[in-house]
């Protein structure tokens, strides 16, 4: 049963890892985010292909006349919906729906299991936590990797391609104490990490 | 859109916009990015005052008010046959 829950945490290593090489300093403003409208305006401009970057200016330009926490909020959802709509999709609008598929995938596989084997109490509280953290990378936690995360350039492939399937894969073995199963789950781990490698923009080139 | 930028002249902002055709930001922008896309609608940049950013100022291209122009005179003709049959109607 715990297996199935595998897609999960895949589905969150590549949001994270989309996360990661999504980042690009000059698409966002200096300074400190200062509330939760203009976290999410940052992070949907963030979405747009880089022909569309003016008018991702614009938005935020935007949000900076309107009043409210409120209203605030509600114009930064649309622009976050815009964001994933607008042609052409940029990669990381791209990263998005593929983590909503994958996420929709996983929750249909854990109610089809349910429905086909049951799931205990350990397993559900299993599948809300891990839903939950999901939900968390889906709606916040892009823009709280673009602060943290240091822009890295050059290495972060072989990091990315090898050094995290790697580490995934020998969890795995530990976990299941099965060096077979490890090798599937590192093998699996590869296949994701290259879905965010194609899935990310391309790092911004040397000033 | 087309009547505030048109009759008015000017530039407006997309938030006046909005309040004029009753539609959110997630429905507006993208028929500004296609009508922009299309040459019907240019785009300026307000300078910013104080804390206030920059924002997007739009006004209605030449082409786009004779795009509104006939848009507006196929409405007329779409309605006056119909007035007409009401009136023969009665």
């Amino acid at each position: 049963m715990l297996g199935g829950l595998f897609f999960v945490p895949m589905a969150s290593l590549l949001g994270i890892l989309v996360a990661w090489y999504r980042r690009d300093p000059r698409r966002f403003l200096d300074g400190p985010a200062e509330d939760a409208p203009l976290r999410l305006m940052r992070w949907a401009i963030g979405l747009l292909a880089p022909q569309r970057a003016e008018w991702g200016q614009a938005m935020l330009g935007e949000l900076g006349h309107i009043e409210g926490w409120i209203r605030r909020m509600s114009f930064a959802l649309g622009c976050a919906g815009a964001a994933l709509a607008l042609p052409p999709r940029g990669r990381a609008a791209t990263g998005v729906w593929a983590m909503i598929a994958l996420a929709a995938g996983a929750a249909g596989l854990y109610a089809g299991m349910a429905v086909r084997y049951g799931l205990g109490g350990g397993d559900w509280i299993a599948v809300s936590i891990l839903t939950v953290f999901v939900l968390g990378v889906l709606v916040s936690g892009f823009t709280f990797l673009d602060q943290i995360l240091p822009n890295t350039v050059g290495w972060h492939r072989l990091v990315q391609v090898i050094a995290v399937p790697f580490l995934v894969g020998a969890a795995g073995t530990l976990r299941a104490r099965d060096p077979i199963i490890g090798k599937r789950i590192a093998r699996l781990a590869a296949i994701a990490s290259s879905l965010g490698l194609f899935a990310a923009p391309r790092p911004p080139p040397a000033r | 859109v087309t009547s505030t930028t048109q009759e008015e002249a000017t530039t407006v902002p997309s938030e006046e916009v909005a309040t004029e055709v009753h539609l959110k930001s997630g429905s507006l922008y993208p028929i500004l990015v296609r009508l922009a896309d299309r040459g019907l609608l240019e785009a300026s940049w307000e300078p910013g005052v104080g804390s206030r950013p920059p924002r997007h100022l739009y006004r209605l291209t030449g082409e786009g008010r004779d795009f509104v122009a006939a848009l507006t005179a196929a409405r007329v003709d779409r309605t006056i046959p119909a007035a007409h049959n009401r009136w023969s109607e009665a």
